[in-house]
């Protein structure tokens, strides 16, 4: 309790898992943690749509496998209709195809399975103070897909300008993407930790914006869209 | 022997002179019986010399065979008086003889001009003199005619035709027409083709069907233009010999170029036929005009029967790929055998003397047929070639897809075995590592030995393994700083939780372009096992990562501040055996320094060129 008294607010959590098992861990995780307060589980995408279609905690977790709505589904439309809900994707693997695939979905980060139980706190802590922290692997992967060659040299529409990467962005992922924490980062560029989650985060809606531009550009070159 | 009628303009004059229903009437008289003294007076013989009635037309080669000869005829005609006011003409359908002069009523009025032409001599131009008024009277008119000519050549007398005004005028076009004109289309038409056939084979030398038509053609076309052409006129000498030489000096490559297209290479029949046109044309300028009658009939004849040969052998050829321009060269040859048929004829004396000459007509017809036969062979072979072409494009790409598509499976195949041979490596190492592990947890378990933090650690280890193995396959493109960071980002936990000090210096590294995903797990395993090691075991304050380029190494360092331990009192290890094991498979190898109380450096060296 004395570590509730000491942040300004308790962070509210819902989580969506439909494994039982794994439900009942992570609640008791995050409720072994005095700054989390579990508001709301969900065993079914279905029952997470329903339950978080008004309104939304701070953070939620959502697992990647769920068996009616896929949790990317659960992640989009969360992230569409409350953006100040930080969403966690469950994978047992933090792998890279699962996890770009969350951020591009708005996710702002991952939560292991199986993490030991303090690393849950650090996870949450970190995603509310600017997202989870990328792996290198990925970090690589947002700046090789935002920084698609040849997209450089042709001169950038308003919409390519949004999600293309500064020069500041690419000098941070490419710290992270070698392995760099966050604060070694910022020291190295000479700016503040805060300053790196905010590029970050910056980031991060780049990569769900591009997604989108890259799905609508997919779908104009398929005739879709005229 | 003698056949009437035939295919001569007789048939024309006499409707011309049966149409009239009485003799005043008339506007076109033929008259066909004359009176005949072989004189060679140079004014028309007295009524007492020795007349002697014959009919018209007079063929001396078949009359009066012999040397040139001279002779008077003498022929009449009644004229009205209102007749007798308009001038006439006098018509021949054959300008027949050397030389000829017309005496109407006694004066002499007119001759035969320009016979010096021997093109014209050989195709018979017609004849036509107009008779003024003043030279015709009322009632009976008489018209002497002395004709000097050579029996030899099939010279004589036609009917003779007194047409009324310019009644004449038809009749005389019509046949010059025929006879002359158009032997200047066709001439000049050979011209043109034969000058475009030997372009083409310019271009095409192998085709000589292209060349023996254009020696055809020009052949012709040269040989008749000079004779044919009123300004040149060659001195008397050269007439009997250029006349053969006009007749037929084509004959021979003509023949030729037939049997090349009927398929024919026959060397000694082609040598022959040189041969005979050669022989023909030796014998032309050495036998005197007076005596060429018979190398003319037995050209003439032994052209016909090539002409018959080579329309059987044409027929006999090409069975079961005959083609329109087959059909269209056997109709040419047809026709050109009845035509010269029909000459022969003439000349035999076997059809009427009146007769037109229309041998020459052959020359186009079969020039025309095989002309359209090389067009026609021409576009077969370029559709040949087409087909060919598409067809060999067709394999050639097929080839291209087979190749290709043994191409991918190859690759393919390559892929797949190097895919199973990493996953077979990742597997026994699995097996190795984390299935041993997992085996001795469980064992510990059963036992009930381990606690169960120590359950829970082994596990995370476990866990962590099978990430980094996952971690491996993920697309790094060689790229080592990542591999270093994502070790880091493994043990991110561990790291903060053990409050150590922790450096990461790590540079900017080359691109180790051809890592493969279980040389990525070993190193990563090496890194790993180093910071564990230094994290759980060496009680340091600080660890170090960094990397430095060294030459042609590249070093990872591993350091910490910690306990250290005595390399010779350690007995090495299976852990410490790994990791040799490991830099090993890696081509590098790895250094483990410990000294008591001061640290652990543990160096991997991996060669820059060997990746």
């Amino acid at each position: 309790m004395a570590a509730a008294s000491e942040t300004a607010r308790v962070t509210t959590v819902a989580l969506v898992e439909d494994d039982r098992d794994t439900r009942a861990r992570l609640a008791s995780s995050i409720r072994a943690q005095a700054s989390l307060e579990l508001v709301a589980e969900y065993a079914t995408g279905t029952e997470a749509l329903a339950g978080l279609d008004s309104r939304a905690p701070d953070v939620l977790l959502v697992d990647l496998g769920l068996p009616d709505v896929s949790g990317l589904d659960v992640a989009r439309f969360v992230a569409g209709r409350h953006p100040d809900c930080d969403i966690l994707v469950i994978s047992i693997f933090g792998d890279e195809a699962n996890v770009l695939a969350a951020l591009e979905a708005g996710a702002r980060g991952y939560l292991l399975k199986g993490s030991l139980q303090h690393d849950i706190a650090f996870d949450i802590q970190d995603i509310r103070n600017g997202g989870s922290p990328l792996s290198p692997v990925i970090a690589r992967q947002v700046l090789k897909r935002l920084q698609a060659p040849g997209r450089d040299s042709l001169p950038k529409t308003g919409a390519e300008e949004e999600n293309t990467l500064t020069a500041r962005e690419c000098e941070i992922l490419n710290a992270i993407s070698r392995g760099f924490s966050y604060a070694e980062t910022a020291q190295m560029l000479n700016i503040s930790v805060g300053t790196v989650h905010t590029f970050l985060k910056r980031v991060y809606r780049k990569l769900a914006v591009h997604s989108k531009t890259e799905a609508v550009f997919e779908a104009s070159r398929l005739g879709l869209i005229r | 022997m003698r056949i009437r009628g035939g295919l001569g303009a007789a048939g024309l004059v006499f409707a011309f002179a049966v149409n009239g229903a009485h003799a005043q009437d008339l506007v076109v008289r033929v008259l066909e019986h004359a009176e005949f003294v072989s004189s060679e007076a140079r004014v028309p013989p007295p009524d007492d010399a020795a007349w002697q009635p014959l009919k018209l037309p007079d063929n001396w080669y078949l009359s009066r065979p012999g040397d040139a000869q001279v002779g008077w005829y003498r022929l009449a005609f009644d004229l009205s008086p209102e007749q007798a006011r308009i001038p006439h003409s006098l018509y021949l359908p054959r300008n027949s003889a050397r030389r000829m002069d017309f005496y109407f009523n006694g004066n002499r009025h007119s001759g035969n001009v320009g016979y010096g032409d021997p093109g014209a001599r050989n195709w018979a131009p017609p004849l036509i003199n107009t008779v003024p008024a003043a030279s015709l009277k009322p009632g009976r008119n008489l018209l002497h005619i002395r004709v000097a000519a050579v029996p030899e050549i099939r010279q004589g007398l036609t009917r003779v035709m007194i047409a009324q005004g310019p009644s004449g005028r038809p009749l005389y076009e019509a046949r010059y027409a025929t006879q002359v004109t158009s032997l200047f289309m066709f001439g000049a038409a050979a011209l043109l083709a034969g000058l475009l056939a030997a372009a083409f084979w310019l271009r095409a030398r192998g085709e000589t069907t292209l060349l023996w038509f254009a020696i055809t053609a020009l052949a012709w076309a040269v040989a008749a233009f000079p004779w044919l052409h009123a300004a040149f006129t060659p001195p008397a000498f050269f007439h009997g010999p250029l006349a053969f030489t006009v007749r037929f000096a084509y004959a021979a490559p003509m023949l030729v170029l037939c049997l090349r297209v009927a398929g024919k290479h026959w060397r000694w029949t082609e040598a022959a036929l040189w041969a005979f046109t050669l022989a023909g044309l030796v014998l032309a300028w050495l036998i005197s005009e007076e005596r060429q009658g018979a190398v003319i009939t037995y050209w003439t004849v032994t052209y016909l029967a090539a002409l018959f040969a080579l329309l059987i052998v044409l027929i006999r050829s090409q069975q079961g790929r005959r083609r329109w321009a087959f059909w269209l060269l056997a109709a040419a040859l047809v026709l050109a055998v009845l035509l010269n048929a029909h000459d022969l004829a003439w000349w035999m004396g076997w059809i009427d003397y009146d007769s037109y000459q229309l041998a020459h007509f052959h020359i186009p017809l079969v020039l025309f047929a095989i002309g359209a036969t090389i067009i026609d062979r021409h576009f077969q072979a370029v559709a040949a070639v087409e087909k060919a072409k598409l067809e060999l494009e067709g394999r050639v790409a097929e080839k291209a897809r087979e190749i290709e598509a043994n191409y991918a499976r190859v690759e393919e195949a390559k892929r797949e075995k190097a895919l199973s041979r990493e996953r077979q490596r990742i597997m026994a190492d699995m097996h190795d590592g984390l299935g041993s592990s997992l085996v001795g947890l469980l064992g510990a378990v059963q036992s009930g030995k381990a606690t169960l933090p120590e359950v829970e650690q082994r596990l995370h280890d476990a866990l962590q393994e099978l990430r980094l193995a996952v971690d491996a396959l993920e697309p790094t493109d060689g790229d080592l700083g990542v591999i270093l960071g994502n070790v880091r980002h493994r043990m991110r936990a561990a790291i903060e939780s053990s409050g150590v000090r922790f450096h990461w210096r790590v540079g900017d590294l080359p691109q180790f372009s051809s890592l493969t995903p279980r040389a990525v797990l070993d190193i990563e395993r090496i890194v790993l096992e180093a910071l564990t090691n230094s994290l759980r075991h060496a009680r340091a304050r600080g660890v170090t990562v960094s990397t430095e380029l060294n030459g042609a190494w590249l070093q990872i360092g591993v350091s910490d501040d910690g306990v250290g331990f005595d390399e010779t009192k350690i007995t090495p290890g299976r852990g410490l055996e790994n990791l040799r094991q490991r830099a090993r498979g890696l081509g590098g190898t790895i250094e483990i320094r410990s000294y008591l109380s001061v640290g652990t450096n543990v160096t991997l060296r991996l060669p820059l060129a060997g990746h």
